[in-house]
């Protein structure tokens, strides 16, 4: 009785196992694009944004059963990844080195491979990330401003504020360096 | 609405679908020249948005998420499989403790011969001398001089001790002689028997001399010539 009754759960507990598997890979095959391309935004960085990416999905796992809606999949993932990231900056507070042990570089975004030949490209990544990320928000998920604010938190009135700034200060940027072309131009000539 | 208002909001979002900022951009094409502006600015930035996937990323996710997935099966076993850990644990250290108790030398000759029957006893191979000493020679001993007929010699496992194991002419009948190398774990008795046979046990330093012959047969002759001829290098 004990036996048979155990072979039933466990049969049972596999055929659960095994849809849990099924419904997490698709899941993965859905949006791993899509997460990837926000966290590369969020960090500019393809090599940490893959790092983020995969623990994402690992912690996507973990507590797979607590999303209850597919609709909702991608801005749980969101979540998920925008705390990952925040982890990532209290571990770094405490990878305290002494620089004269260290090469150091400048990794700006600027000076990444086939980063720096699109202007537009620079300037996106020069924002500051407060307006960088409604904006990705907006432009790249086609989120409403009442979705990207439950997203990041923020009240509607803020986000729209920083749209509009991202906007206006990529605006700025793209005449300014048109101007600094033009008068170039004229030196030259 | 101003102009100000108009452009704010196109900035926030360029996809709005106000009614306002519709009849404004139709009552002013300056204004509908900004909206068609800003929403190239957004085709624009969407494209560059567009960053490329790493091949493989989604592979590796679902790779990386088995992996844990195995590590954390292999870490939560269930409690009889570190019982069965335990209980085979317990017999390895038991057959160890037992398996250090001293080997009863006398006991393991007597069966020896017995189990061997009389393949070995009633074996007539002839062996001489040099054949004898060659065969001692791995032991590092020899006889120096004719001890009589020898009609088997051979190594044998003597409980996983190689020893030699050698059937020699004695005063009446056939005696069984074992020379084993010595083992702090063997437990030497001067003189066994069981119903068949009696046997003598001599510690000669470098071995163990065991001899074993029929009730009738005077083991001491035979064990004291070879006690006399046998000798071991340093």
């Amino acid at each position: 009785m004990l036996f048979t009754r155990n072979k039933a759960d466990s049969s049972k507990v596999s055929t659960i196992m095994a849809t849990k598997q099924k419904r997490y890979e698709t899941l993965v095959h859905a949006l791993h694009g899509d997460i990837f391309r926000y966290a590369y935004w969020l960090v500019r960085d393809k090599s940490v944004a893959e790092d983020i990416v995969q623990e994402t999905f690992l912690r996507a796992w973990r507590s797979l059963d607590s999303l209850k809606d597919e609709k909702a999949a991608k801005s749980w993932l969101i979540t998920i990844l925008r705390r990952e990231n925040a982890r990532r900056f209290e571990r770094k507070q405490f990878d305290l080195v002494d620089i004269d042990d260290v090469s150091v570089t400048d990794d700006a975004p600027s000076h990444e491979a086939g980063l720096a030949d699109n202007e537009l490209h620079r300037h996106i990544a020069s924002l500051a990330d407060e307006y960088r990320e409604p904006l990705v928000l907006q432009v790249m998920f086609g989120m409403s401003g009442e979705e990207i604010s439950a997203q990041l938190g923020l009240n509607k009135n803020t986000v729209m504020t920083r749209l509009f700034r991202a906007r206006n200060q990529l605006k700025d940027l793209l005449e300014n360096a048109d101007s600094n072309n033009q008068s170039r131009g004229s030196k030259n000539g | 609405m101003d102009d100000l208002e108009f452009r704010r909001t196109i900035y926030a979002d360029p996809n709005s679908k106000d009614e306002a900022l519709k009849v404004a951009a139709k009552q002013d094409p300056k204004k509908q020249q900004f909206w068609n502006e800003v929403k190239k600015l957004d085709a624009d930035i969407k494209q560059q948005l567009h960053a490329e996937v790493p091949q493989d990323l989604a592979h590796r996710i679902v790779l990386q998420q088995s992996l844990q997935q195995h590590q954390q099966l292999k870490s939560r076993q269930p409690w009889y499989v570190a019982m069965a850990a335990s209980v085979a644990l317990m017999i390895g250290i038991s057959f160890t403790l037992l398996n250090a108790q001293p080997i009863d030398l006398a006991e393991h000759a007597l069966t020896h011969v017995n189990l061997e029957g009389d393949s070995a006893l009633n074996a007539n191979e002839h062996v001489n001398l040099q054949q004898l000493n060659a065969k001692l020679a791995s032991m590092g001993g020899k006889f120096d001089d004719d001890i009589g007929e020898i009609y088997f010699a051979n190594y044998c496992d003597f409980d996983q001790v190689r020893s030699l194991h050698v059937v020699l002419k004695g005063e009446q009948g056939r005696v069984t002689v074992f020379i084993v190398p010595h083992n702090p774990q063997f437990a030497l008795k001067s003189h066994f028997a069981d119903s068949r046979f009696i046997g003598q046990g001599i510690d000669i330093g470098k071995a163990t001399l065991l001899v074993v012959g029929e009730k009738t047969e005077p083991l001491f002759k035979t064990t004291e010539k070879l006690q006399k001829h046998l000798l071991f290098s340093a």
